[in-house]
């Protein structure tokens, strides 16, 4: 049995982890990330904000050395060799917006190593979305970002597809409705509530969870 | 101590962080020359199947490794190290495993998505002396390929099919799951593998 899986955000600006806006200091990536393992994430994002490249090499592999959950990146990548960078210093997969994919050599690192983003918008129909994710057979794994009242139609088509979903969601009564319908994991801001809690609020719904 | 044997496929700061937390001694192997005289060989990978073989043809591992493994020295295969140990891979069609445990691995598709990426329960197969049966444990995976079980299966999964988790032929362990990414359990489970290949933490293995 796979259980679906839950997977807090966190944003980091010069080595510091911070709110959304980039505003305040939340603390160290590593002690951050190490309290979202204890309180039952089933992985972490990390969201670079700004060009972070020279202090990525110090906070990510403190990261990679003590949390012991699959972790991700998302970054203002350049370059190829920005992206060799990042996996070498400890990230499981890197975050590319899916229109840069090949721009950025992202078939030379494998499938396992790239998360494609798409934001998708309803325009009186998904036809559009499904049909970039259905061209993303580059990537191992789709952060989608979308919302509104289809989404679970959304979620449900795109459940067809061999490709896991990610879905960027904020929402807990809209995760747990995605989550039913096909997404395979849930990206939301660690500050919105802990894992476990989250957790709490879906266990009603009879979604797997790893407990 | 433990050899990690270095193919470039894979980052090895969370498996050393793993080690480092359980207290485990530990260092690099680049080549088969490093990997000092006793201690499991742990060969740590995920991604294609032929990019890591060809890193392992070019350090000398590839040959290193079985004759290693033939003298006695024992050998734990994680994710795609695993695929490296077995006869072959679906992935690979022309290419050959080092054939240190027995099975092809082979895709588990068609009908699920791949790769099987995130959190699934295992179920122990045969009993073990010093391997856990971790009923209803939890342990991460990210792989597109898995070997079927067979007569040397300790631990199966589903995704799609049933698959081999945890394989043993003698001194030689191959695990699909990562265990350095599974959390406390994954560390715990780690622990046991490593005691049934003889290798025991170091303030352990000094009393």
């Amino acid at each position: 049995m796979d259980a679906k899986r839950l997977i807090p955000v966190l944003h980091v600006l010069e080595g510091r982890v911070v709110d959304p806006a980039g505003a305040a200091d939340l603390g160290d990536p590593v002690e951050r990330a190490c309290r979202l393992e204890l309180e039952g994430a089933d992985g972490v994002l990390f969201v670079e904000l700004g060009r972070g490249r020279r202090l990525r090499r110090a906070w990510m592999p403190g990261v990679a050395r003590s949390l012991f959950l699959p972790f991700a990146l998302e970054a203002p990548f350049q370059d190829a060799d920005e992206i060799r960078e990042a996996l070498e210093a400890g990230a499981d997969r890197v975050v590319l917006p899916a229109r840069d994919l090949d721009a950025l050599d992202a078939a030379r690192f494998g499938r396992a190593r790239i998360t494609a983003s798409l934001e998708a918008a309803w325009s009186g129909g998904w036809d559009a979305a499904l049909e970039d994710l259905r061209n993303l057979g580059g990537a191992g794994e789709i952060l989608l970002k979308a919302g509104g009242r289809h989404l679970a139609e959304l979620c449900a088509q795109a459940a067809r597809l061999p490709t896991p979903i990610l879905l960027d969601c904020s929402d807990p009564a809209l995760a747990a409705e995605a989550l039913a319908y096909g997404a395979d994991a849930i990206a939301y801001p660690a500050a919105l509530m802990t894992a476990g809690a989250f957790k709490d609020a879906l266990e009603p719904t009879g979604i797997a969870l790893r407990r | 101590m433990i050899t990690l044997v270095e193919t470039g496929a894979e980052s090895l700061h969370t498996l050393e962080g793993a080690l480092d937390r359980l207290g485990f001694l530990h260092r690099r192997a680049p080549d088969p020359d490093s990997a000092g005289s006793t201690g499991p060989l742990v060969i740590l990978g995920s991604g294609p199947f032929d990019p890591a073989c060809a890193a392992l043809k070019a350090s000398g591992w590839w040959y290193g490794l079985p004759q290693l493994a033939a003298g006695g020295r024992p050998v734990l295969g994680i994710g795609l190290g695993l695929h490296l140990l077995a006869e072959g891979s679906e992935e690979s069609p022309r290419g050959a495993g080092l054939g240190l445990i027995p099975g092809i691995v082979r895709s588990l598709g068609p009908g699920v998505k791949l790769p099987h990426e995130g959190w699934t329960v295992i179920t122990r197969n045969r009993p073990h002396p010093v391997i856990p049966e971790a009923r209803g444990a939890w342990l991460f995976f990210k792989h597109a390929h898995a070997l079927e079980p067979g007569s040397t299966t300790l631990h199966t999964a589903q995704h799609g099919r049933t698959f081999s988790v945890l394989e043993m032929r003698g001194q030689t362990l191959g695990l699909q799951a990562h265990p350095e990414k599974s959390g406390s359990f994954g560390l715990a489970f780690l622990e046991k593998i490593l005691a049934g290949l003889g290798e025991f933490p170091a303030a352990r293995a000094g009393n």
